[in-house]
């Protein structure tokens, strides 16, 4: 399979790669994302 | 004399300053080096000797007139492959992404170009970063350059070993649970994995959200300072990216450690490792003291429970990217990577949110014990490199717990830096870790720094303790 020859996004070159309707999503949902704000950032 | 591919970057970087060499000279030497040598290293997936000529004349224009944009300017540097970069092919080490050309540069590459670094090349690495020994099934095995027999440590081992043969001053890797620290550590190198949240993520094919860290690879402590001084900062693009800023700018190196308290935790960091690694750790613990650093043993409850927790974690988040690829094209991926989502389709959504409850207490706990001590000490590396090609695939999910002491520290997130610190039968590097409080990154390096300074093994002359095997 070749895919590609123009710039795409990382989600586009996926979705193109399933050849599905089914939509892929990158982006995590952010009560998902683990980070200091969610566990609390330390401080000296 | 070295050769300039040898030197410090802050050496070469006023050598640019001051127009004693250019950087359209200093980028042909490094491609020059890389068509010399990578036939016996295999680092590189992609070279980009047009584009990085292109950028250098640019630099070189800037320079005449005086305008030198830092301590990178001119200074080539090499970046993993899994990294985006606008207009040229990025194949996170995949047959899977082997034609997919992005449609921007990821915010690391963005800020290296920004800050003057000439990218001479994206590095070969293992298939998706998932694997410690970089033996690659789509783009070959990358060798050790210190012996070519052995594996580099990975998955960012295409970095190290470009790094380590001088066919760059520093590198870019991923660290997932210890992709940069590990093949730095068998490279001979230095390897920071700084404070979650402190370098972007942004452009960077995915591994596991949670876990992933983005660090430099270079010779010496210094050229990782001078990396950190362009990587760091708020990037509202990466949800994980901190808003609290780390100044990176040079200070007097430490003298000596006086006032330092080193951590030493017998258990996990120092079961089951190499006996010549061990005599290596012993002599480095002793150098501390010598230097000042008061020595003092303590214990962390909970270190097996923690490892579970990230396995649980590391290996249901890749699945959350790659099972809808996976499920249409499973004959893509390499063997290795088949039998690691197989384990990771066996994980319910009930154990990673227990693993994840379990991090944050794990957390709280590490921060705890760490408020009577400065900076924990471990070896990175548990054993020496393997021989390529003497590992079957099924083994490849567990290679970085039997390698190295490198995934605790992406656990909670705490920054880590390996040190080489000794050299095991064979020619080969091996490394101390030190691992230091949230956003300690500075002191880390400036405790690192002093290490390096004051060990007298290393061989001096690395140039010619390469490709001697």
């Amino acid at each position: 399979m070749t895919l590609g020859g123009s710039c795409m996004g990382l989600e586009q070159y996926v979705q193109q790669l399933l050849e599905s309707e089914e939509e892929f999503l990158l982006e995590i949902e952010p009560a998902f994302a683990f980070s200091w704000d969610l566990i609390g950032e330390p401080h000296d | 004399m070295t050769d300039i591919l040898f030197q410090d970057m802050a050496t070469v970087a006023e050598l640019v300053r001051t127009k004693a060499v250019s950087p359209v000279e200093l980028t042909k030497r490094a491609l020059n080096r890389i068509e010399k040598l990578d036939s016996q290293t295999n680092a590189f997936i992609r070279v980009m000797s047009e584009e990085a000529l292109h950028q250098a004349k640019i630099l070189e224009s800037e320079a005449a007139a005086g305008e030198v944009r830092g301590p990178l300017h001119g200074i080539p540097i090499a970046i993993k492959d899994i990294f985006e970069t606008k207009g040229h092919v990025t194949t996170a080490g995949s047959k899977v992404f082997e034609h997919w050309i992005p449609d921007k540069d990821a915010t690391v590459v963005s800020m290296l170009k920004q800050a003057g670094a000439v990218i001479v090349g994206k590095t070969n690495m293992h298939e998706f970063a998932m694997g410690a020994t970089n033996e690659n099934p789509h783009y070959g095995a990358t060798r050790n350059p210190w012996n070519v027999q052995k594996i580099p440590g990975g998955s960012s081992g295409g970095s190290a070993a470009a790094v380590a043969s001088g066919m760059c001053f520093g590198a870019l890797g991923t660290d997932t649970a210890g992709s940069v620290r590990l093949p730095a550590a068998f490279c001979g190198l230095v390897g920071l994995k700084p404070t979650y949240g402190v370098v972007s993520r942004y452009g960077c094919v995915p591994f596991s959200w949670s876990l992933d860290h983005i660090g430099p690879m270079t010779r010496n402590v210094k050229d990782s300072i001078v990396m950190m001084q362009s990587l760091g900062g708020y990037d509202p693009k990466d949800q994980a990216s901190s808003r609290r800023s780390i100044d990176f700018a040079f200070e007097l190196p430490l003298q000596d450690l006086r006032g330092k308290v080193v951590g030493v935790c017998r258990e996990y960091f120092f079961d089951h490792l190499d006996n010549e690694v061990r005599i290596w750790m012993d002599k480095s613990i002793s150098l501390l003291e010598s230097l000042g650093a008061e020595v003092r043993e303590i214990s962390i409850a909970g270190i097996e429970k923690a490892l579970q927790s990230f396995k649980l974690i590391a290996q249901s988040e890749v699945l959350t990217f790659h099972g809808p690829i996976f499920k249409r094209h499973a004959e893509m991926y390499g063997e290795d990577i088949r039998f690691r989502f197989n384990f990771a389709q066996t994980i319910s959504a009930v154990e990673y949110l227990n693993a994840q409850k379990y991090r944050s207490v794990f957390i709280e706990r590490l921060l705890h014990v760490m408020k009577s001590i400065d900076v924990l000490v471990a070896p990175t590396n548990s054993l020496p490199p393997y021989t390529i090609g003497s590992i079957p695939p099924e083994e490849t999910m567990n290679n970085i717990f039997n390698l190295g002491k490198t995934p605790f520290a992406n656990f909670v997130g705490f920054p880590a830096l390996s040190v080489p610190c000794g050299i095991l039968t064979g020619n080969l590097p091996t490394g101390i870790q030190f691992i230091g409080k949230p956003f300690s990154d500075k002191q880390l390096l400036r405790i690192g720094e002093c290490f390096e300074h004051a060990i007298t093994w290393m061989p001096t002359d690395r140039e010619k303790s390469l490709f001697q095997n």
